[in-house]
């Protein structure tokens, strides 16, 4: 059952992601061809500059767009009209969430990589950066700090990774506690997401503190500051807040699941 | 002992403090077509969506053919809401598709013949449907299963009387053998002459539950007479 719900899944939002990947495509061939136009006629570099500008705008926008169709979509088909359809399989609601969450990080992966080539293609052929080189000197500049680079680069990885499915599950987990309010769903959904994520921010801050407190103590404070920025020290603070960020999507994950099997309120 | 497609004991269900559903206790039997019968507001729709898992109850228990809702009850419970739950970008043929691939009695010859008898369109999106086409394309998704139970939720209530015609006759010879279809609506005199039985509800609680000569018999008078009695709004 996990299987086609996952299918189908794909089926019904790949059109949607597939449109948005072409807007940004068709706006990142434009952009780049705009620099092969040479001239000194100040209104043409005017709008040219501006529609470079609009560029970047476009970028943000399809990041901003492929999570919030991931979110409104959610919403639609778990705690709206569409949820009648959704609530009706004979499928478990685990799996139905689950099957909504692989396929929503799947897009969430593929737009931040397909947004991360097309600035990487603007920025080297229209600004005519050496991608290479620079990235050569940062790992130079990183190397010269002390420490694994590789490691933290990993770490780096993994931790924007696991962070990816925390920030869904902290959306999905709003939409199952919102849809509780008798109501106004919208509203507890939003609110939801407001004390939710800061009571979590608070908690990553109060743990992040707390490893680097205890480190502090180890060191008997000494080098505080320079064991925090130091790479190796970097590489732990980040593996905490990773491993914290999984328990955290873990939670959510259970609670999502709790809240739309046991307090649904499809009303 | 008889056993039942609906078994509810003292199910409740409040909303905000307000019931919509009383310590209701009710039995359905199976392979009957069974009218849920109440004015706006009686507690219908609530039932329905108890039986179909969409609520969960406030207290008390609900058996569908003596499971709990849940993945196996929806398996086998073909339930029509209310309202439009297709999804605006997709075509008739993909929902069919879905249906048949999640509902393992579902007939998509069934369905095929069904659209083509009604004139609608497969390759049609559901946004470009008018709210009667949708209407119908969620009766015949419904009633191509082969469902143990059919939960049918004012299925005539928004369309036109010659419509309601047809999708009553849909509905009649269109269920499966040995099936219980149970029909929420307050248009009684349309769907008296295909009534088994009836189950008068009222302000959260059951009335009266009989098979519909019975309550003919003892009263006297047609079943839409009589809910016109019971649930009169004023009084001379």
């Amino acid at each position: 059952m996990l299987g086609k719900l996952i299918k189908y899944e794909f089926k019904f939002t790949a059109g949607k992601y597939g449109l948005m990947y072409l807007v940004l495509a068709a706006y990142t061939l434009f952009v780049i061809g705009l620099g092969l136009i040479h001239t000194s006629n100040p209104f043409v570099t005017g709008t040219i500059g501006f529609l470079t500008g609009i560029y970047f705008i476009v970028l943000f926008g399809v990041c901003v767009c492929a999570t919030g169709y991931a979110v409104v979509r959610f919403y639609k088909t778990m705690v709206s009209d569409e949820g009648y359809l959704t609530h009706t399989l004979p499928a478990k609601v685990e799996h139905i969430i689950l099957s909504k969450f692989l396929v929503a990080y799947v897009f969430q992966f593929l737009t931040i990589i397909l947004a991360a080539a097309s600035a990487m293609l603007v920025v080297s052929l229209k600004f005519d950066v050496n991608l290479f080189s620079a990235f050569h000197s940062a790992i130079e500049e990183l190397s010269a700090l002390g420490g694994n680079v590789v490691s933290v680069l990993i770490a780096f990885l993994v931790c924007a990774l696991v962070s990816m499915a925390y920030q869904v599950l902290t959306y999905y987990v709003s939409i199952g506690v919102g849809q509780m309010l008798q109501g106004n769903k919208v509203v507890g959904c939003v609110l939801g997401y407001m004390i939710i994520n800061t009571a979590v921010q608070v908690i990553v801050a109060v743990v992040s503190f707390g490893v680097s407190f205890i480190a502090g103590v180890s060191n008997g404070f000494e080098n505080l500051e320079s064991s925090i920025s130091s790479v190796s020290g970097f590489t732990a603070l980040l593996a905490v807040e990773t491993v914290l960020m999984l328990v955290l999507a873990v939670v959510e994950y259970f609670v999502t699941s709790f809240c739309l099997k046991k307090k649904l309120n499809l009303n | 002992m008889e056993s039942y497609i609906v078994e509810c004991r003292g199910l409740t269900k409040n909303f905000s403090g307000k019931y919509a559903l009383k310590d209701v206790d009710l039995c359905l039997p199976k392979g009957k077509i069974i009218g849920l019968l109440g004015p706006n507001g009686s507690g219908k729709t609530t039932l329905m969506k108890l039986i179909n898992g969409l609520l969960v109850p406030t207290g008390g228990t609900v058996l569908v053919d003596g499971n709990t809702p849940g993945p196996v009850t929806k398996s086998y419970v073909s339930y029509l809401p209310d309202n439009n739950y297709l999804s605006n970008g997709l075509k008739v043929y993909q929902m069919i598709d879905f249906y048949a691939d999640f509902y393992a009695d579902f007939d998509k010859k069934k369905a095929y013949e069904m659209l083509h008898i009604l004139k609608l369109d497969e390759k049609l999106r559901f946004r470009a449907m008018s709210k009667g086409m949708k209407e119908k394309v969620q009766l015949i998704l419904v009633m191509s299963r082969a469902a143990r139970l059919y939960c049918l939720d004012e299925p005539i209530g928004g369309v036109d009387p010659a419509a309601r015609e047809y999708i009553l006759r849909t509905i009649i010879s269109n269920y499966a053998e040995n099936a219980t279809v149970l029909i929420s609506t307050h248009l009684i005199n349309e769907v008296e002459k295909i009534l088994d039985e009836a189950v008068f509800i009222k302000d959260g609680g059951v009335l009266r539950h009989a098979s519909v000569d019975e309550l003919r018999e003892v009263y006297d008078k047609s079943l839409d007479a009589l809910f016109r009695e019971e649930f009169k709004c004023w009084e001379n």
